[in-house]
């Protein structure tokens, strides 16, 4: 199917390509931001490009980028370049929604966010790539190197986690 | 439902009951604060599905070189430089012209006029 000596430019927009939101919604879950999540679009994509020769020979280039790109933003937590932001500031880097869109649906997306923020990056990841991704057990033990009953348990308690949030709020907003 | 619920809350679910836990959430027929939860927090993840960034990367452009016109011209300047100078070997060498031909053939260029 592939040749051999690469990728043509064709083939990269059609393989790689369709895989920047991948990309960009990782890459603002793990690092909470929407501008470094543009910035790590860039640079992944550019070096994705530099090695196009060699990404013939990847069988799942969405787990590839994907645990390219989990691995570079780890890599950029640790910098000094991201560190973790505060509660008080991801409403404001999260600032994505038009104000066309329903607004039960942007607070929801921002309770997420919020609350995924506080979560250590294993359980930000987890959550990011089955629940937002939908990719299957084995593609994430690809990219994690998880073992799946380690992914499970994580899983079941970001997603216990988020929904005590949303309860908490959804009271606290009903007693007020 | 409920029992794709607890599934889904202890990481056992399917990606096929999660697409279900999602359409259902879209409208849920509960009044239960639970239930509701789980919905709204499955609304919330169907519209993080959908966030894209906003400035796209595309591939370089390929560009020829400033220069590479000139390159070839240079070539071809050089070549005709050097078969004209070869075509000139009946003529008795000097020295000069023996060890450095080019400057010959400029000196001998310069002379014409005089002879004339």
């Amino acid at each position: 199917m592939n040749t051999s000596t690469g990728f043509s430019e064709h083939q990269f927009k059609s393989e790689v390509m369709i895989h920047q939101a991948l990309v960009y919604r990782l890459a603002k879950g793990l690092l909470v931001s929407k501008e470094e999540a543009e910035d790590v679009v860039q640079e992944m994509m550019t070096r994705l490009w530099m090695q196009k020769d060699s990404l013939v020979q990847v069988d799942n280039k969405r787990a590839f980028i994907a645990k390219m790109t989990k691995n570079y933003c780890l890599d950029r937590l640790k910098s000094k370049q991201a560190q973790r932001v505060s509660w008080d500031t991801v409403h404001e880097k999260l600032a994505i929604w038009s104000p066309e869109q329903p607004m039960e649906a942007k607070e929801s997306v921002e309770m997420i966010y919020r609350c995924l923020a506080q979560l250590p990056e294993t359980q930000r990841l987890l959550f990011q790539l089955r629940d937002i991704e939908g990719m299957e057990y084995q593609e994430i033990e690809e990219i994690t190197g998880m073992q799946p009953v380690a992914i499970r348990v994580a899983l079941s308690r970001v997603r216990k986690t988020l929904k005590n949030h949303v309860l908490q709020q959804n009271q606290h907003g009903l007693t007020k | 439902m409920k029992k794709i619920i607890d599934r889904y809350a202890e990481g056992l679910s399917s990606l096929a009951e999660e697409q279900l836990l999602r359409e259902w959430s879209a409208a849920p027929q509960t009044d239960e604060p639970q239930e509701l939860a789980w919905a709204q927090l499955m609304r919330g993840i169907s519209q993080a599905k959908e966030s894209e960034p906003q400035q796209l990367w595309a591939p370089p452009v390929r560009t020829i070189p400033r220069f590479q016109r000139f390159k070839y011209t240079a070539i071809a300047a050089s070549v005709a430089l050097v078969l004209g100078t070869n075509t000139k070997k009946d003529k008795p060498k000097s020295p000069t012209s023996k060890h450095w031909p080019h400057l010959s053939s400029f000196l001998n260029k310069c002379k014409k006029p005089t002879n004339q």
